[in-house]
């Protein structure tokens, strides 16, 4: 590592290519190399103590073997993750790996072979997207009984642009960014291209923002040049707020310098040397991944005074979000940064026009930066050939719930769901049916099973009344509630309205308080075409976004499940079993063999019987030793129908009405 | 500035580019109701009252007009289309449920034709949130000794901590510019001392040297030495006798001209 500290300000393309070829010596060590996950993700998982163990493990054999850190790999699943690299053999990735197996795990590499119950995939060529070339990592020897990245599901239908590092590169080593060409894209842009090239190169390649509008990169890069005002700013958005999506996060604490790289760049074509990158207080280890790749960059004056030589200074600094998620929309957020209550205004004048402390700014998401030095190096037709009709490109989403692989996906644009779903996700958990799928975050909409062959795209999904958000998709099965689902959704939203405009901040709360009783079996038909009447104005006259967008889960489940919100109104019945106040749980007699589980677990001690032989078995002799038991009783009073029961009943004889 | 030219109700209308069309639209005569608007204060957009129709080509979109810079030729508003009287009634309706007691809310709402309210009418204030006390204090008296806390529907207007105020000078334009009467000010000229309720501050008030009655604070005057510093003479006696002063000297200087006519 000593090597990489001494270091110096780059100004040429050969100085790159020297600091290139220190960070290939880190990326591929002449000796084992074992690459720890230890995004925030792998961190929950218990990877640190997993790091931990190897290290001592190592230092206590004495072994010539580098335990390494990385971030977030993608298949948060099966956390911890782990990759071994062997000198010229393939690289294998290993799943599940507790701290407690660092010893098994070291020894399996050393003695040459696999822990086939946690493999996962293996890799044989490391793809440089920034460059298009490769780096044959199984030079002499692939491990053919380990499936390549290819032939796994999860990854086969992945295309990885925006996170072609994650999980590849420790984010702590800017000598390994530059090795996969990191800087690459900001060394052609200032020594070969004027800003205007530059702003053709983004348009041209029809690149999308990835926030959630999916306003054209280029067009807003356009009109911020064109715009009057000194100075001007460029922002990174990382006030990633949508329940359930971490897609940003995982880029920032993987692949710090290509967020970076991207400011600097879009800073150059719009005219700026000045950029924030707004960070939600709630997480601390992007932010530390961050300010540390922004002191790395400085040290190769890659960051400062005249970057490579060229004249253009660029400065960036760290403004930290309090988590509120309305600060994620721009107007919001520029306010929070300069100190003031983060409360949108309307948005007439463009922020590209007046924006941050009133000046020209452009704000762009985590993704759609990290895309951007790819786009400079390998063109917009390359870039364009990925992607569907209207939206070019590739998409991260966080894959999470009922399916079987949850973690961060990155497909091409205009995929389907059910590809993503069945084929990435591994289909349904414990193979129920797949009921919805709710895209865009918090103020998405629920897709049916009938558009499940959908193209994803920010049309597609606009069509469908959903949205593509900043990426979050959420796989619903059919133990869901519809019902249930809008209003959990909009607890969120009631919640992080801000409050300054009447639509969003009485409307939310309106409309959530309908859903509770819809919930609860206390609604009427009237009741349901109020909730109409409120989503459709909170929808068309609030102020912001979030407001606008706010009545999409309650929209799109009426839209497509209408019978169900009947059900619970007409009925007073939970289709799915899911609201409590609506459903009941009983024993069937008959069928109970009395052996008192659900009395065990039960949490409020409601239920009664005698623990024995089911009446229907027991003999006489049975009956008179005290053998036989009686079958077990729910006392409907003090049932809190959680559901305990009905869970760990061995014979199903919980009946859930 | 360029001028743009469109309609209102189909009426032909000019005005300068990225004038607010709902100031435009005032000034042309036109009625449209609003509850966080202010000629002395910048656009604010919170109410959605002001709501109007807008067709450019083939777009047709409701906007609220306060917020709305008039920047293209041949735009067609509808100040009082059906459209725009649904979304004015639903935002109404949720205004009045929020505070049931506010004669202008409830006047606003007999007027739009709002006759049941279909939600729980179940709030605890009459404040609509408008904002108009928290921007007059700190934009135009430049005090902010009020501002809102809370998000969502916990959104309140309050002194930090909602202790009595350090800075409140007791101006009370606040109360002036409240429009559901939830900020008022009461003054006991026996006592002599003001209060803004609900905000608990209290203020001692200053007698008027000509009257006698109470009718300043004595850290509003003490404001407005700082402030204007000469000019704040002016204010040293109340409006009553100010403007009784004026007459005076006005009549005498009046009688003096006649006399050398």
């Amino acid at each position: 590592m000593s090597e990489a500290l001494q270091t110096r300000v780059l100004r040429t393309e050969e100085d790159l290519q020297a600091v290139a070829e220190v960070g290939r010596r880190l990326l591929y060590p002449k000796r084992v190399k074992i690459k720890v996950g230890l995004g925030t993700c792998g961190v929950a998982a218990g990877a640190q103590e997993l790091y931990r163990a190897l290290c001592e493990q190592v230092a206590e054999r004495g072994l010539d073997v580098d335990v390494a850190r990385t971030a977030c790999i993608g298949l948060c699943q099966r956390e911890p993750l782990v990759d071994v690299q062997v000198p010229g053999c393939s690289r294998v990735l290993y799943g599940d790996v507790s701290a407690e197996m660092a010893a098994e795990l070291l020894d399996a590499v050393l003695g040459d072979t696999v822990l086939t119950e946690h493999v996962i995939a293996r890799v044989d060529e490391d793809e440089d997207i920034i460059t298009g070339s490769t780096h044959r990592v199984a030079a002499e020897r692939t491990i053919e009984e380990v499936p390549t990245f290819a032939e796994h599901p999860f990854y086969a239908a992945q295309r990885r642009v925006a996170m072609r590092n994650c999980g590849i590169i420790d984010s702590d080593s800017i000598e390994e960014y530059i090795a996969r060409g990191g800087y690459r894209a900001l060394y052609k842009v200032l020594t070969e291209y004027a800003p205007e090239q530059v702003i053709g190169i983004v348009s041209a390649s029809g690149l999308r923002g990835r926030g959630g509008g999916g306003f054209a990169t280029g067009r807003k890069w356009a009109s911020c040049r064109k715009a009057h005002g000194d100075p001007k700013y460029v922002i990174c958005n990382a006030d990633e707020g949508d329940p359930g999506a971490y897609m940003d996060r995982s880029v920032l604490e993987g692949d710090p310098h290509t967020v970076l790289e991207g400011l600097m760049i879009g800073g150059y074509a719009i005219g700026t040397g000045q950029a924030y990158v707004y960070v939600r207080q709630e997480y601390p280890l992007a932010r530390q991944k961050l300010l540390q790749a922004i002191e790395q960059a400085q040290q190769y004056g890659l960051i400062g005074k005249d970057v490579f030589g060229s004249g253009y200074d660029f400065d960036v600094r760290i403004a930290r979000g309090g988590g509120a998620f309305v600060c994620g929309e721009s107007t919001a957020l520029m306010a929070s940064i300069e100190g003031r209550v983060g409360e949108p205004r309307a948005k007439h004048i463009h922020t590209v026009e007046s924006g941050l402390w009133e000046k020209p700014t452009t704000l762009n998401n985590v993704e759609t930066w990290a895309n951007v030095p790819v786009i400079v190096t390998r063109g917009a037709d390359w870039f364009a050939s990925v992607g569907s009709e209207g939206s070019k490109g590739t998409k991260v989403f966080s894959l999470v719930g009922k399916v079987k692989n949850t973690g961060l996906v990155e497909v091409p644009m205009g995929i389907t769901l059910r590809e993503i779903i069945y084929d990435v996700g591994g289909g349904i958990t414990d193979d129920k049916e797949f009921k919805a799928v709710q895209t865009g975050g918090p103020s998405g909409g629920c897709i049916p099973v009938e558009h499940l062959d959908l193209e994803v795209d920010f049309d597609r999904l606009s069509e469908v009344g959903s949205m593509m958000g900043s990426g979050g998709m959420i796989v619903m099965d059919e133990d869901s509630c519809m019902v249930d689902v809008a209003r959990y959704f909009l607890e969120f939203l009631a919640d992080e309205s801000c409050g300054k405009c009447t639509p969003c901040r009485e409307g939310n709360l309106r409309m959530l308080q309908i859903l509770d009783r819809i919930c609860k079996g206390k609604a009427t038909m009237d009741d349901l075409a109020l909730l109409e009447d409120i989503a459709d104005v909170v929808k068309t006259t609030s102020l912001c976004a979030l407001g606008k967008s706010a009545p999409n889960p309650v929209l799109s489940t009426i839209r497509y499940f209408r019978d169900e919100y009947e059900a619970h109104i007409r009925d007073k019945r939970c289709p799915a079993g899911v609201c409590r106040d609506l459903i009941e749980f009983s024993i069937d007699a008959d069928a109970c063999i009395c052996c008192g589980r659900c009395a065990n677990e039960c949490p409020v001690d409601c239920i009664s019987g005698q623990k024995g032989k089911p009446p229907a078995k027991a003999t006489k002799a049975d009956r008179e030793k005290g053998k036989a038991g009686r079958p077990f009783q729910i006392d409907q009073e003090r049932c809190i129908r959680c559901g305990t029961c009905f869970d760990v009943c061995p014979v199903a004889a919980v009946e859930r009405t | 500035m360029p001028t743009v030219h469109f309609t209102i109700n189909g009426e032909p209308v000019s005005c300068e580019r990225d004038a607010m069309l709902l100031d435009v639209a005032l000034a042309h005569g036109f009625q449209i109701p609003a509850l966080c608007h202010h000629d002395a204060m910048e656009p604010y957009g919170a109410c959605r009252l002001c709501l109007v129709e807008i067709t450019q080509g083939k777009w047709n979109w409701i906007e609220a007009s306060c917020t709305y810079p008039v920047r293209d030729d041949g735009i067609e508003v509808l100040t009082h289309s059906e459209k725009v009287a649904r979304y004015r009634r639903l935002n109404v309706e949720l205004l009045l449920a929020r505070c049931p007691e506010s004669e202008a809310v409830q006047r606003m709402a007999r007027e739009m034709g709002v006759e049941t309210v279909r939600l729980p009418a179940d709030g605890a204030d009459k404040c609509i949130l408008c904002g108009l006390c928290v921007r007059v204090c700190e934009d135009l008296i430049g005090v902010a000794a009020i501002g809102f806390v809370g998000r969502g529907p916990e959104r309140r207007v309050q002194t930090p901590y909602d202790e009595p105020s350090q800075v409140c000078i007791g101006c009370g334009a606040c109360a002036e510019l409240c429009p559901s009467g939830h900020i008022r000010i009461v003054d006991d000229l026996n006592t002599m001392t003001r209060r803004i309720e609900p905000f608990n501050t209290e203020h001692r008030l200053v007698p008027c040297p000509e009257c006698g009655r109470g009718y300043v604070t004595e850290k509003q005057l003490e404001f407005l030495r700082r402030r204007l510093g000469e000019k704040a003479a002016a204010a040293l006696s109340c409006a009553t006798c100010r403007a009784r002063i004026r007459a005076t000297e006005l009549r005498r200087a009046c009688a003096s001209t006649t006399k050398t006519l």
